[in-house]
């Protein structure tokens, strides 16, 4: 194993820097706290003694479950120079119940035995209440490091080589069944040092963000890649974004922000709601907004564009990206500077296996991801993995030097998508002209609102419904031009021959889905035992009861 | 600016921004009985209520309120305050 590092020498040797200059400003309802690089070396090194005072060994995972606090970024990066195996995870919601939430981790914590959990006081009392058994897991107290002493100023690399594991991302699916992303050091400094070329990062760039850390778009863009690069961060609390969307704009302007990723539907968010005040913000200092993280749109782009134009934001400001956490972060990036590419294609050609029709005008405009960054490949493939020509619909296939390890302790989910070194994503697309199309997914996946769920663990979750058939529910995305998003459909057949209170079903559905996924379904559709189609096979068929719903819809 | 013309100018958003054109809507319904009131859609009920009537309203001031009820009597304070 070798032992040379570049991230961890690249981050240490920004540690040990002039401990004045600032790492982050923390933003939220309490108003601005500022970290300096002095401070965040002191949060480093409380949080790795404390991993290794409470017996850690080299290697073990540590999960941080903190909500908006400064020491986010010294409980992950003091356990990656402690060689520590950091992984950040969401805390319940204001919305969600606490008791569900956190006893639904237990599958998870059975299944993975966490070395540690770095929580509050608070955070640690709920997960108790709830009954959840943390086991064998050290409990870090938030309170408690902070209080510490720095008995140990000193930082060093340690013995890490570049094929040890340097974090773990849990990015979707429900709490029991999520997978953790395990990606080696040597493929986080591979992708980083490569996105960093594309994105073309200057001394004066600053990154103003609302995203969470346990998403691999807040974790690797918005956190990792500032770290490594010595470049500022402005971190707001996403929950006070979600109430006061303009804090963004007001943080960008003050703070000369330069850059700034957010999936599709805050792009629309942010143009319904802040648009008509666009004059008074000043974006001038933009270099890019990063659409990532679901599909991006070609209206919503131009809405955005639009909308904010008054401000000094330039239409070639706005940027895509094709984004995975197997992949570190970005595979692809739109030109800085320029305009993304756009195609016009007929809607009939977008099926697996079909060669595109690329138009003159009418049919749908699709927006492009870009070109595959240094260091990355994409090829497109058939259903037996063999590579389709150009121009062709199929899944979107990675290969390279910054793919992941695996998922953590599941080697059967590993050796379905990743073989022979090619990563297979179960996304749908096509290469244009070199330039990379999304257009979905080839699983039951549902990214709403950049949060990933998958169907059948949502249709799992109604069939145990008092009322709702048990195995005869259907979820399904509807997309929703004005939330710029996908929305959740539910169809549920009714149980028959019960005196039902269809109020209560859809209340009990609701509050189910809420809290277990922190979504919000849109539709709920209650009928008759019988109303969904099956395949032949004795499937429900998802595409022909979603037209169902549809025409059904249509004609109300 | 009464209880029901602010209750009226409410319904209507909250139809208008979860797309549940014929939902009916008492002084009881919580954010839980309407298919597609998440946190964001609140935003823009709230945003959209504030055009509507014409007064600004501390969105923060909006979480506490347990159903629509709580909710009108926050939006008319708002009113009041601003001298509508």
């Amino acid at each position: 194993m070798s032992t040379s590092n570049r991230y961890l020498d690249r981050l240490v040797s920004n540690l040990q820097q002039d401990g004045t200059a600032v790492f982050c400003r923390m933003v939220g309802s309490a108003g601005v706290e500022e970290i300096t690089w002095g401070d965040f070396r002191q949060d480093c090194c409380r949080f790795r003694d404390a991993y290794a005072g409470a017996g850690m060994q080299s290697g073990h995972l540590v999960l941080i479950f903190l909500r908006h606090v400064r020491e986010l970024y010294g409980a992950f990066f003091g356990a990656q120079i402690g060689g520590f195996v950091p992984s950040f995870m969401p805390c319940a919601s204001p919305r969600q119940d606490p008791k569900i939430y956190w006893s639904s981790h237990n599958e998870l914590m059975q299944r993975i035995k966490p070395a540690a959990v770095v929580a509050s006081r608070e955070t640690f009392k709920e997960m108790v209440e709830a009954g959840l058994v943390l086991g064998s897991a050290r409990k870090i107290v938030l309170e408690d490091v902070r209080n510490n002493d720095v008995a140990r100023p000193e930082i060093d690399c340690g013995h890490s080589g570049e094929d040890a594991i340097g974090l773990l991302q849990h990015s979707s699916g429900t709490t029991g069944l999520k997978k953790g992303v395990a990606l080696s050091f040597g493929a986080i400094a591979n992708q980083i040092d490569s996105y960093g070329r594309s994105l073309k990062l200057d001394g004066d760039d600053v990154i103003v963000s609302w995203l969470p850390l346990y998403h691999d778009m807040g974790l690797i863009a918005c956190c990792v890649l500032p770290a490594y690069f010595n470049i500022p961060i402005v971190h707001i609390d996403a929950f006070y974004w979600i109430g006061r969307p303009a804090v963004l704009f007001e943080r960008i302007q003050r703070d000369k922000g330069t850059l700034s990723w957010m999936p599709n539907f805050a792009y629309e968010h942010m143009a319904s709601l802040l648009g008509r005040r666009a004059s008074s913000y000043d974006l001038s200092t933009v270099r890019a907004i990063i659409n990532c993280s679901e599909p991006c749109k070609a209206s919503t782009f131009d809405k955005f564009a639009d909308s904010f134009a008054a401000a000094g934001l330039a239409k070639e400001r706005l940027q895509c990206c094709y984004a995975m956490a197997e992949s570190v972060f970005a595979a692809t990036q739109t030109e800085i500077g320029q305009l993304p590419h756009r195609v016009r294609v007929s809607p009939e050609n977008l099926g697996r296996g079909q060669e595109l029709s690329v138009l003159a005008e009418g049919g749908v405009e699709l927006i492009a991801c870009g070109k595959p960054i240094a260091g990355i490949n994409i090829e497109v493939v058939d259903e037996s993995r063999r590579p389709l020509p150009p121009s062709t619909v199929g899944e979107l296939a990675l290969s390279g030097t910054f793919l992941f390890s695996g998922y953590n302790k599941e080697p059967e989910k590993t050796a379905q998508q990743l073989h022979d070194g090619v990563y297979y994503t179960r996304d749908l697309g096509f290469i244009h002209d070199g330039h990379v199309f999304v257009l979905g997914r080839l699983d039951d996946m549902i990214i709403v609102n950049g949060r990933n769920i998958y169907a059948h663990e949502v249709e799992s979750v109604v069939s145990g419904v008092e009322g709702a058939k048990s195995g005869r529910t259907l979820a399904a995305p509807l997309f929703d031009e004005r939330v710029g998003s996908n929305t959740l459909l539910i169809i549920a057949e009714k149980e028959p021959d019960l005196a039902i209170d269809e109020d209560a079903i859809r209340r009990d559905i609701m509050e189910g889905i809420h809290s277990t996924f922190n979504v919000t379904p849109h539709k709920i559709r209650l009928v008759d035992a019988g109303w969904l189609i099956k395949t032949t096979s004795g499937k429900i068929s998802r595409k022909a009861n979603i037209q169902k719903y549809l025409e059904e819809a249509a004609g109300e | 600016m009464s209880d029901v013309d602010v209750f009226e100018t409410l319904v209507q958003v909250i139809r208008e921004e979860t797309g549940n054109s014929d939902i009916e809507i008492d002084e009881d319904t919580t954010a839980a009985d309407v298919p597609g009131w998440d946190s964001l859609a609140h935003v823009r009920i709230v945003m959209n209520v504030e055009v509507s009537l014409g007064v600004p309203i501390v969105i923060e001031d909006t979480y506490v309120a347990a159903n629509v009820g709580e909710l009108v009597r926050i939006l008319r304070k708002s009113v009041q305050a601003s001298g509508a």
